[in-house]
């Protein structure tokens, strides 16, 4: 793990702020709080997911995005499932 | 001239029996990492039906038209929205002053049915889709250049594994069952979305079900 600056690291959370800010969301894998010596472990990478098309429309984004998730994971589940179920025969 | 940028202005109609294809082309470009855009995408009265469709053709380095629904009313009329918003952007991608237009793609329900109605179209084969929403796909993923990895950057753009026809099938096959799902648990009644919602839906299910993790590395800075 590489360690940086405080300040420097700062500097990244901003940049990804302002991309929130454009309407990207996504997640910054940070290592802990700063250390006394002024250094802090590095933010390995950004993740982002790219902000929707349309703003205005009939199905609110969270519901939508939330709803085909879940039905993605719960195929995940049942093919897992059925793989196990196969492997065990 | 402007690099191209990656939004597909869709021409085609927009009523019920023709959603089947409508879905299919929505979920072809935005496979290929493109947005598609729609004339009836937003209401606006500020503007007339055409200001916005010439805005739109303006705006996008791409344009699909499909010319299958040109064909007799009950008042033995054409329709003729489709070939004339084809005739505009036709007009716009030989523009030189305007800077001309990326790619265009001519789709008809048979191959040479345009040769009786717009014989000017000539050289310019318009592939046929047979009214099949699989065929409609293929010839738009055939079409669309595929994004490269290097232009992906910081890019808001769906990155994608490499795939082809076949699953692209399956991959659209699945989203309409997830979609019929949707709906139900949604408490959606109309299969046809508007065009915002079909897209927001293509895009997410691609999140969901196929896009391939990205984790943008950030550039090194300090370090000891």
């Amino acid at each position: 793990m590489r360690r940086v600056r405080h300040e420097e690291s700062c500097k990244r959370v901003e940049t990804m702020q302002n991309l929130k800010s454009m309407g990207a969301t996504g997640t910054a894998l940070v290592q802990g709080p700063a250390k006394p010596d002024g250094y802090m472990d590095e933010i390995v990478s950004i993740r982002l997911i790219p902000p929707l098309p349309y703003s205005t429309t009939l199905i609110p984004a969270e519901k939508l995005r939330e709803t085909i998730f879940q039905i993605a994971r719960e195929r995940q589940g049942q093919r897992r499932e059925a793989a196990l179920n196969g492997s065990s025969q | 001239m402007e690099a191209p940028n990656r939004q597909v202005f869709v021409n085609c109609p927009y009523d019920a029996d023709y959603y089947p294809l409508l879905e299919a082309i929505a979920f072809a470009v935005c496979v290929c990492g493109y947005t598609p855009r729609f004339s009836g995408e937003k209401i606006e009265s500020g503007l007339s039906r055409l200001a916005k469709i010439v805005l739109l053709i303006d705006e996008c380095s791409f344009s699909l038209h499909d010319i299958s629904r040109t064909e007799l009313n009950r008042n033995q009329l054409p329709r003729f929205n489709m070939p004339f918003e084809l005739g505009l952007a036709l007009g716009r991608k030989y523009s030189f002053a305007a800077g001309g237009a990326a790619g265009l793609l001519i789709l008809d329900r048979e191959p040479y049915r345009y040769h009786e109605s717009i014989s000017d179209l000539s050289g310019c084969d318009p592939l046929p889709h047979f009214d099949e929403p699989v065929s409609a796909m293929r010839q738009i993923r055939e079409w669309l250049p595929l994004l490269k990895d290097e232009e992906e950057g910081m890019s808001s753009e769906l990155r994608l594994p490499m795939y082809g026809p076949i699953r692209l099938v399956t991959w659209f096959e699945q989203y309409r069952r997830d979609m019929a799902e949707t709906r139900v648990r949604l408490n959606i009644k109309q299969e046809a979305l508007p065009f915002g919602d079909l897209v927001n839906s293509i895009r997410v299910w691609l999140e969901a079900n196929v896009t391939v993790s990205v984790d943008i590395p950030v550039s090194s800075g300090s370090s000891r």
